[in-house]
């Protein structure tokens, strides 16, 4: 599998360009017009970045997170969510690089092939930063109504924890 | 959003007064901290990747692939333009392929098509959110490289389940839009209704 990925991607793109010599596309000016567009991108999305993290660094770094956790054990368990990745289950969608560092603290804690090891991988794997999506795509747009954009996200992102854990059952 | 915002805020104010008021300070210049790099990253991201794309779409590719994708486009979206319809394709094969990092710019620019103006997500905004906040993703690399690290016996044996966790998710995720959508135009309807025949 290593083996043959590794020739995809640049078998792919030289596929692209030389199908773009071959139509006579000047891709070198294609190239820097697409490139403008990434500056907007950054300059529309970071005062969304900075509020966001100012709320989740505060909500983290005051151990709320873990408290939180503790607090809602008891109901998540019934869903079948060991306690062992609550924390990470409430972080998760607020936060790509600390959920993976909350991963990897429960891999060196509990080993990553037991089931709170498997069930944090199965979430990392069929998750994702519900609220770092949601700001992103909105960023660019003229909405100020999300509607129901973030009590579904937090819905799916409960959701994807129990799905997860049902699923590690499941196959182990 | 505003309101889950300032509760964590004042929670986090109030907590770090009672446990360990000298982690304000750093907490909250470290958000300023966190949101330069990130957007630094996502840009290096985008930048090659909005170059690569604007290829794509000078070639012609991009139509391509928008017709495979056409019928789950229709499936999924109502009533969208052609240029939504080109960014919502890309999107998708972008995210199959695994190339997060090229779906986003994609995924932004089809929510900027679908802005009507009104201030308010539509419907199809929605969709293309929650579709992309629920994660597929073909190989997760940054975990299993992670797993091996912390001494996993098969590392990459999470794929499947992985795999097979994500399609649930995706596929709650895509009824659970479509009902809420329907549930507030019937809401809306409901309410138009009642302005007609209730003139005040």
């Amino acid at each position: 599998m290593g083996a043959i990925s590794e020739y995809i991607i640049p078998f792919l793109f030289l596929l692209l360009f030389a199908f773009a010599a071959g139509k006579r596309v000047n891709a070198f000016d294609t190239f820097i017009d697409g490139s403008k567009k990434s500056l907007q991108i950054a300059a529309s999305i970071f005062p969304f970045f900075v509020t966001i993290f100012f709320a989740v660094q505060l909500f983290r770094i005051s151990g709320a997170a873990e408290h939180l956790g503790k607090f809602l054990s008891p109901a998540f368990s019934v869903l079948g969510i060991p306690k062992e990745i609550i924390e990470l289950v409430i972080l998760r969608p607020f936060s790509g690089s600390g959920s993976i560092a909350l991963a990897n603290e429960i891999f060196k804690n509990y080993g990553p092939d037991s089931y709170a090891g498997r069930c944090a991988s199965i979430l990392m794997g069929s998750t994702d930063t519900v609220f770092y999506v949601i700001t992103i795509y909105f960023s660019g747009t003229s909405v100020k109504k999300l509607r129901y954009a973030i009590p579904l996200g937090l819905l799916i992102c409960i959701i994807g924890a129990v799905v997860a854990c049902f699923v590690c059952r499941i196959f182990y | 959003m505003n309101v889950l915002w300032l509760l964590m805020v004042l929670v986090g104010y109030v907590l770090l007064l009672a446990t360990n008021p000298s982690l304000a300070l750093s907490a909250m210049t470290e958000a300023g901290d966190m949101s330069v790099e990130l957007t630094l990253n996502l840009l290096a991201i985008n930048s090659i990747w909005m170059g690569i794309m604007a290829i794509v779409e000078k070639t012609g590719l991009n139509e391509k692939i928008c017709k495979i994708f056409r019928p789950l486009i229709r499936r999924l979206y109502k009533d969208t333009s052609e240029e939504t319809d080109r960014y919502l394709a890309m999107n998708m094969s972008a995210n199959l392929l695994g190339l997060g990092s090229a779906a986003t710019p994609m995924g932004i620019m089809a929510m900027k098509s679908m802005d009507d103006g009104s201030g308010k997500a539509t419907d199809n905004m929605l969709m293309l959110v929650i579709l992309n906040a629920t994660g597929l993703q073909l190989i997760p690399t940054t975990l299993i490289s992670l797993r091996a690290q912390a001494g996993s016996a098969n590392p990459a044996d999470i794929i499947l389940p992985a795999l097979v966790s994500s399609v649930i998710n995706i596929l709650i995720g895509v009824t659970l839009v479509k009902l809420l959508n329907k549930l507030s135009k019937k809401h809306k309807e409901k309410s138009k209704a009642a302005l007609f025949s209730n003139p005040q």
